[in-house]
């Protein structure tokens, strides 16, 4: 069956069913034994073996181990660091969201298996239940009316509360509008209706223009590409590095200046590692753009890749993305179909890990090793990937790239601000009207963004968690502070990779940091003793100052930590673990205080 | 070691002390090499950085934060604070954190073992731990002679990056992560059940007591750098010895070049047996069929005069476990003294065949290449060994080679642990190896694969040998040997066109213990010089051999056809060792060890002088041989235990272990390396290079010759005399190894570097050329299975134990993994026998039978059986084997019929 029909239309569902994944166990062997006999296949391979049974079987770990030449122990303590592997058969699994957007939007505190984030904070709260995402506590709804012209809003979240994927009409990536989640629009995206509501999307739009707007898979031609190439690859770079683009990520680093790096080292071979994982609880931008609008991101790819004289990209896509990762590798199969994917390109699926975050740990995570960061010198830009260059780019920056190419680096920084230009998208979630992605100017107050993008709060707003476990807590007090990477960090916190969550004043803080504390505590890699040993120290501290046991000792004791951890540890994720404990004490004195007298404001602590 | 320069340091500067250091040198480098104190808690000295342990942060004028010292490479000028206020605060919180990780927080070092947390800790002044400790309830103790506890280990990795990353085995990994973290085998299983394979390098590395020896014994008072007396790969070993003579450990040697700091279980836990209450330790004399306890002289001189009576009708075994200066005395005494050629040793029932078609075809008989050199390889062909069981060491670089990219192909009818890493296994059926071998050399004639340069520059006989091979057509040759006709193809051209470097050829007792020994050894090496893998770093032809000083006692002349150095026993040669030693036997060639049990059998052999070899437990078919031997009129046997042969000896000496002497061993890889004195004798033990002088002195007193040629005050001496008269040595004597550690034969003169290659330039023949030898596939082997003995069984060995178990049945921990003998059967084979894995079952052979436990396995084929040789609880294969042999002496202890039933 051709792929692409006689008037140049491309079969998504065809694609789609060539690239899904052969469940059956049957040829599982075989195609173990596909991979090359190499380390790096590890997570390839162990993906493999998940997803025809589910789990990871003892007997095929051994196969895995045996074809690789992996230790089979070093199979399966890397197999076990990872938390999306399951290491025992599940008779069913249920999943409940406790992320602070869930909780705040009725969700539990605890639950018996529970996950930090599913990433459909839009439509909280959440649950996974045998591998199917569950929106809005398990209340579903019907799709609209549609006809054949009405784009239909088909992403993870709608999927979630309603059939969309059966959906008639024209399926297309959410506009952001989560919320409304199923919603369909009759106008060509300019304003989408639910049952009840009906929202216009923000003008201005540049990373989202396309999303929730145009068929994801309509073949587009790649005109920045054509014209990055016609540039030539040394103002490609220059265009990029005069745009003053920082890195999306969380750090915000001068994309042009990492470049620069990659481009000055003399090698064989230079990697683009993009950097599709996402693990950030609340932050669901990444998977937005891969739902809605995958061929721009594989141009910005291409186009990056031109612009690093890069040799090879690697993808890493968050492994519980899964619509991301199907219709990222549609959009490449259509790419490449096209002619337009000049070099070899690679798609690896990961199994969960905030440290995966950390370049170092990527690349270790990507070279089949436990997911646990470096200390550098070296840095990945020098030496990465197979020990080669890489740069490693958030898929935010480089969806960036064709509006840069084709408008030039003055149109880009004629949005944002002077030291960040451009724009940001921000998962906004929590105790908000509107939850769901918003593309903003960077220096946007923290207010506007709640009040008129988010609609404003369900609630009197207590505090937003700002820049996710590794960010901070800002009382309602700092709602005028630009959404930029200084003023974030004059207060007390990062811009990190955009999630704001509201909380209402019947949320207590204490609380709402204490969970962060756990997050980090349960995400830390273990390699280092500050961090490993640091955030389980923290955490009973903090359990000790909920329950009114706390004295000047806890306080002297978790200043201390928070030293140690900033400076003791290997890697940001223990560095930063301090931030929002910081940020707590720095903010909500009196409502630690209170604790400390055995009252929680909230109501919330015992 | 380079020269380091002026322009090379880098001056730095450490709490406002200058130093200058190395280019290269990590900042802890540099703390270290001032001498001011820092913790460094997961970085182990032969391990590279991890920065995981956080404990030796310091300040770097310029940088930003607290980096760790051991992760941040030195510039010039760089400015180290290790102590101040500020980056103590946090390593002092690090610490604090990591003794909140112990139950008593790290207040105490266990037995026999040091936790460095204790030192941070004192050296931070902390007193009482900050902390509550979080319990761990995980400990395993499955494992003979550690424990594995996770309540005292800090998880700093050092264990599995022994573990993994020098031993390549991969048994523990870190498991889970953040603080559910831990230490854990496959499936967390209990390390026992695991792939581990007791190495001890874990053990070794853990500088917390985590991993802790289950024996208590005395805190050590010295330490002796010796070499390990195990196998032939001369692991480099230090002894710890306690104040009351005993040893308390051995411990790696990351200098010695031939293990690099590696061990495995026997090297690194093998040692009760010296101190073992079993040890002889005074002469007997046997007296009205009883062994009694007799003085020194009075044993001496009974033996003295009974040699004396006996010249003429004598015979000797030297042992491959001995040092070169005791197989050298022991050579002088049978020519000089004794007049005879009969001696000889173990290598006969080892390597004789593949000694002799190297020396053959080669001009040599040692392994013409370096360990190093499988490790650089591009192709390795491992042929008839289970190197992971018999030389674990050499197997790790194996697996590196692998690692690196390396094709591994195993040429073994039986499953090994080698072929978890094999990407060719060519099974063939028993005995067919020289039908196999030239398939293999007919693909490279066929596919003009054949290095024809080599071929034309360094061989000759190509024509003969060419024809031979042209009779051995892969569908033929997959008909003989049942191996499937792509993969002859594939190794053929794997091993001619190797993906780098070059192909290296490795083979064991698979190849030389059969009737076709000789002939399937000269396929191998047909094939090796055919590819052209000879003579350069990266390839090579390499016998693996068997005992610590098999290969040393060959060179000092323990073999009945040749002179230390072998050297012929031509006139000129004869001459030049008679002027040196005063006499020199006329006798042409003596008897193997094989000839002398036959000859003893027909009563024409009357004494026998045995020196640390075990003809008793060691022949095929040993009903027979003990009935030969018992034959004999006198048996003296000189032993550290009092094993098969030595309870049915005439007089029994007590012989000092490898501990308690000095001298030298000879490797796998030629290198001529020092073994030291550790310990004083025990009991009345004395050196086996004393004994035989003190005997040789009292036969020459009787017979009228000179006895001052046997006046050796110290081993040393003996191996300058056998220097001076053996050209392959002369450059080496103990003074140069004292200095510069093992050198690889040969070594002509003092400043000769040693030879890491052999036939660089040619080869050590007249012509100067190898020679192809043609050889014609015999029958498979001299006994093959019919309807009353179905079964053909393969003998062989097995980590846990030595040889024939003497030593290493007197080490507890050894007895515990494997306690019996165990016979391997097809679990297809099981059912057909009705033979059930762990229970008690009856092997027989026609010559005897034997009672031992069934383990059922796919290891082995459908009808063949697997036996280790090793003696336990009265069992032992040989009384099974059959005493067939190959031209060269060697017994067919690879095949012969058996039945098997449950018992």
């Amino acid at each position: 069956m051709p792929l692409r029909a006689d008037d140049g239309s491309v079969n998504v569902s065809k694609v789609i069913d060539r690239i899904q994944r052969v469940t059956a166990t049957s040829d599982l062997e075989q195609r173990i034994q596909a991979f090359p006999r190499q380390r790096t296949y590890l997570l390839p391979a162990l993906h493999e073996v998940h997803e025809a049974y589910g789990w990871l079987p003892p007997e095929a770990l051994e196969t895995v181990g045996l074809h690789l030449r992996v230790p089979k122990s070093e199979v399966f303590g890397i197999a076990s660091s990872f938390p999306d592997f399951l290491l025992e058969a599940p008779a069913h699994t249920e999943r409940v969201c406790t992320g602070a957007s869930c909780r705040a939007l009725g969700g539990p505190d605890h639950a018996d298996s529970s996950a930090d984030c599913l990433f459909i904070c839009g439509v909280g709260p959440a649950a996974e239940v045998d591998g199917h995402l569950v929106g809005r506590g398990g209340l579903r709804g019907a799709v609209p009316p549609v006809e054949s012209s009405t784009l239909v809003q088909d992403g993870s979240c709608s999927r979630a509360v309603a059939d969309t994927a059966h959906a008639g009409g024209i399926h297309v990536g959410c506009a952001g509008n989560c919320w409304q989640a199923p919603a369909v629009s009759h106008d060509g995206g300019r304003t989408w209706t639910s049952a009840t509501t009906t929202w216009s999307r923000p003008e201005d739009q540049r990373l989202l223009r396309d999303v929730g707007h145009v068929d994801p898979f309509a073949v587009k031609p790649y005109t920045a590409l054509e014209k990055a190439f016609s540039f030539g690859t040394d103002a490609v770079w220059q265009m990029v590095r005069d745009s003053g683009l920082r890195g999306r990520g969380g750090a915000y680093f001068p994309v042009g200046a990492k470049w620069q790096t990659a481009r000055d080292t003399a090698a064989d071979r230079k990697f683009l590692l993009v950097n599709a994982e996402e693990g950030e609880p609340g932050i669901y931008k990444d998977r937005h753009l891969l739902e809605g609008d995958p061929q721009r991101v594989v141009e910005g790819i291409l186009i990056a890749a031109f612009g690093i004289g890069a040799t090879n990209v690697v993808i890493f896509v968050n492994g519980e993305a899964r619509l991301s990762h199907e219709r990222l590798l549609a959009a490449i199969e259509v790419a490449r179909r096209a002619g337009n994917v000049y070099l070899p390109l690679e798609v690896r699926q990961g199994a969960g890990g905030y440290v995966l975050g950390e370049e170092t740990a990527l690349i270790n995570a990507i070279h089949g090793l436990r997911a646990e960061p470096l200390a550098r010198p070296p840095f990945p830009a020098v030496s990465g990937l197979q020990s080669s260059p890489t740069v490693i780019n958030n898929v935010e920056s480089l969806t960036n790239l064709p509006d840069i190419i084709l408008n030039g680096a003055d149109w880009f920084r004629s949005i944002g601000t002077e030291s960040t230009p451009g724009t940001k998208l921000v998962s906004l979630a929590g105790a908000v009207r509107h939850p769901g992605l918003y593309e903003v100017p960077l220096g946007t107050p923290l207010g506007s963004i709640v009040d008129d993008y988010g609609g404003g709060t369900t609630g009197d707003l207590g505090a937003l968690l700002v820049g996710g476990p590794s960010g901070s807590i800002l009382p309602a007090t700092l709602l005028d502070t630009p959404l930029d990477v200084q003023p974030l960090q004059a207060v007390g916190g990062i811009l990190g990779a955009g999630g704001i969550v509201a909380l209402t004043r019947e949320q207590c803080p204490v609380a709402a940091v204490r969970e962060l504390v756990a997050y980090n505590s349960r995400e830390s890699c273990g390699k280092c003793t500050p961090c490993r040993e640091g955030t389980v120290r923290m955490l009973n501290l903090f359990d000790d100052i909920r329950h009114a046991r706390a004295n000047d000792a806890t306080f002297s004791t978790l200043e201390d930590l928070n030293d140690i951890l900033a400076f003791g540890s290997l890697c940001g994720l223990g560095q930063m673990a301090p931030n929002p404990v910081r940020a707590l004490m720095r903010h909500f004195g009196p409502d630690v205080e209170a604790h400390r007298s055995g009252r929680c404001p909230a109501g919330v602590c015992a | 070691m380079a020269v380091i320069t002026e322009t090379e340091l880098l001056s730095v500067s450490i709490d406002a002390q200058s130093i200058s250091v190395p280019i290269g040198f990590s900042a802890l480098d540099a703390i270290n090499a001032s001498g001011v104190y820092i913790p460094q808690l997961c970085k182990d000295p032969d391990q590279k950085a991890r920065g995981a342990c956080r404990t030796c942060l310091v300040q770097v004028e310029g940088m930003r934060g607290f980096p760790a010292s051991c992760t941040t490479p030195c510039v010039d000028g760089m400015k180290i604070t290790v102590n101040g206020p500020e980056v103590n605060r946090i390593r002092r919180g690090v610490i604090e954190l990591t003794m909140g990780m112990h139950p008593d927080a790290c207040q105490t070092n266990r037995p026999n073992t040091h936790n460095d947390v204790v030192d941070a800790a004192r050296a931070h002044g902390i007193e009482t731990p900050r902390f509550a400790p979080l319990p761990d309830p995980s400990v395993d103790t499955s494992n003979p002679f550690f424990t594995i506890d996770m309540q005292q280990c800090i998880l700093c990795a050092r264990c599995v990056t022994a573990c993994d990353e020098v031993q390549h085995i991969g048994a523990i990994s870190l498991l889970g992560r953040g603080s559910q973290m831990k230490v854990g085998a496959f499936e967390d299983q209990p390390l026992r059940e695991s792939i581990c394979t007791s190495c001890g390098s874990c053990f070794a590395a853990c500088p917390t007591g985590a991993i802790f020896p289950k024996k208590v014994r005395p805190e050590p008072v010295k330490r002796i750098d010796t070499t390990c007396p195990y196998c032939g790969v001369g692991c480099g070993i230090n002894l710890d010895v306690a104040a009351n003579n005993q040893i308390v450990r051995s411990d790696d040697s990351p200098p010695n070049e031939s293990s690099q700091g590696m061990l495995c279980v026997k090297g690194r836990f093998g040692f009760e047996f010296v101190n073992h209450r079993d040890r002889l330790k005074t002469p007997l004399i046997r007296r009205n069929g009883v062994l009694e306890e007799a003085s020194w002289d009075e044993a001496l001189n009974l033996v003295a005069e009974k040699f004396v009576q006996y010249r003429g009708s004598f015979g000797a075994l030297a042992s491959a476990k001995g040092t070169n200066e005791d197989a050298y005395v022991m050579q002088k005494f049978a020519r000089s003294v004794m007049d005879t050629n009969n001696i000889d040793h173990c290598t006969r029932l080892c390597h004789s065949p593949s000694v002799h078609a190297m020396l053959q075809s080669l001009g040599s008989g040692a392994t013409s290449n370096s360990y190093v050199d499988y490790e650089n390889a591009g192709c390795l062909m491992v042929v008839g060994s289970d190197s992971s069981s018999n030389h674990p060491v050499i197997t790790v670089r194996f697996r590196r080679a692998v690692k690196r990219g390396a094709v591994l192909i195993v040429v073994n009818p039986k499953w090994t642990e080698l072929n978890y890493y094999a990407d060719i296994w060519l099974r063939q059926k028993p005995g067919t190896d020289v039908a196999l071998f030239n398939g293999l050399a007919y693909v490279l004639l066929d596919e003009n694969l054949a290095d024809m340069d080599f071929i034309r520059a360094h061989t000759e006989g190509f024509d003969d040998w060419a024809a031979a091979v042209r009779e051995y057509p892969p569908a033929l040759v997959s008909e003989i040997t049942g191996v499937a006709e792509e993969d002859i193809v594939s190794a053929a051209r794997a091993f001619a066109k190797p993906p780098f470097s070059g192909s290296c050829m490795i083979w064991g007792m698979g190849v030389s213990q059969h009737s076709n020994g000789t002939a399937n050894a000269h396929g191998v090496i047909n094939l090796a010089l055919a590819a052209g893998m000879a003579g350069k770093p990266g390839n090579g032809i390499s016998p693996l051999r068997g005992q610590n000083n098999v290969q040393g006692c060959g060179d000092a002349g323990c073999i009945p056809d040749n002179l230390p150095g072998y050297q012929a026993l031509s006139g000129e040669n004869r001459q030049r060792f008679a002027d040196a030693w005063g006499h020199m036997t006329d006798e042409p060639a003596g008897l193997t060890v094989t000839a002398m049990v036959e000859a003893a059998g027909r009563g024409e052999l009357k004494a026998m002088y045995i020196v640390g070899e075990n003809p008793f437990l060691d022949e095929a078919n040993l009903a027979h041989a003990q009935h030969a031997m018992r034959n004999l009129e006198f048996i003296v046997v000189q032993d550290i235990f009092l094993q098969e042969t030595a309870q049915a000896a005439h007089v029994v000496l007590p012989a000092s272990s490898f501990a308690e002497k000095d001298g030298t061993f000879t490797n796998s890889e030629r290198r001529i390396q020092r073994v030291r004195r550790a310990l004083e004798p025990v009991g009345n033990s004395r050196p086996d290079w004393d004994i035989t002088s003190e005997i040789a002195r009292r036969v020459c007193q009787r017979l009228g010759m000179d006895p001052s040629q046997f006046a050796y005050e110290a081993p040393a001496d003996i191996f300058n005399e056998m220097a001076r008269l053996t050209p392959i040595i002369s450059g080496v004597s103990h003074e140069r190894l004292d200095r510069e550690g093992g050198i690889q034969w040969p070594c002509p003169t003092p400043d000769h570097p040693g030879t890491p290659n052999l036939y660089t330039e040619n080869f050590p023949r007249p012509s100067g050329l190898a020679r192809l030898t043609p050889v014609r596939q015999g029958p498979a082997a001299m006994e093959l299975p019919d309807d009353e003995y179905p079964i053909v069984l393969n003998t062989g060995r097995v980590l846990y134990h030595w040889h024939g178990g003497t030593i290493t049945s007197r080490v507890d921990g050894l007895v515990d993994l494997v306690p019996a003998v165990e016979a391997t059967i097809n679990p297809d084979d099981a059912d057909t026998y009705g033979i059930r894995h762990g229970q008690p079952v009856r092997v027989t052979s026609r010559r005897g039978s034997i009672l031992c436990k069934a383990r059922v396995k796919s290891e082995v084929a459908r009808g063949e059986l697997f036996m280790p040789f090793v003696s336990l609880q009265g069992a032992a294969a040989n009384f099974l084997t059959n005493n067939v042999y190959d031209p060269n002496g060697m017994p067919e202890y690879k095949v012969c019929a058996v039945r098997i039933a449950p018992a």
